[in-house]
């Protein structure tokens, strides 16, 4: 099979993700303080980028073993994220045709699916990892 | 599938920490390998026999789930 390799970071950058998660409550925090007012719709898409930078550092952390058993559940930890975003768009698809009688949302943007493909894949790998370890 | 690593690693009192710094893995993956949790690829099945100088077979077993 041809090899395609999937770049990873380096560990000492885990902090910025974890910087990622309270930074769009600080830049909400300064434009009150600065009293600069941020478009509503602006608030939560500041929010969702925010996150899924986060959670995209998290995922794309190399492990301090890179085996093929860590490779292995990447890969899992990517199908399942895939499957469970497929699964909730046609969710929110379904009960806003039923509501609306279309299918498109308004809050569904595009940095709301990232940040929720992420936090999928950063969960299932997480579970992975701690099931493997008991 | 079952195997015999655990016995093989008492056979040579060696530590899972030690076995997968021989083989080039993690020691989480060597556990899971013991517990029968993860299948190990050709490759490293290849390295651990190589290792308690026997066969992959020797080591490595089906069983009942994997027909």
């Amino acid at each position: 099979m041809t090899k395609l390799n999937y770049p990873l970071l380096e560990r000492k950058w885990k902090w910025l993700a974890f910087t990622m998660f309270p930074l769009p409550f600080i830049i909400l925090g300064i434009s009150f303080i600065a009293s600069y007012s941020i478009p509503q719709e602006a608030v939560s898409e500041i929010i969702y980028l925010c996150w899924a930078l986060g959670f995209g550092i998290l995922i794309s952390l190399k492990e301090e073993v890179e085996d093929e058993m860590i490779h292995s559940m990447r890969l899992k930890a990517f199908q399942m994220g895939v499957y469970f975003l497929m699964s909730g768009t046609l969710a929110i698809m379904i009960i806003s045709s039923i509501k609306s009688f279309t299918p498109f949302t308004e809050w569904f943007s595009a940095y709301a699916a990232i940040w929720l493909l992420h936090t999928y894949i950063y969960a299932t790998y997480s579970y992975l990892k701690w099931k493997n370890s008991i | 599938m079952r195997n015999t690593m655990k016995v093989e690693r008492a056979k040579k009192n060696i530590t899972q920490e030690d076995l997968a710094k021989e083989i080039g893995v993690s020691r989480q993956t060597i556990n899971s390998i013991e517990k029968n949790k993860y299948v190990p690829s050709t490759v490293l099945s290849l390295k651990i026999a190589r290792f308690f100088n026997t066969t992959v077979n020797d080591i490595f077993e089906l069983t009942e789930d994997d027909e």
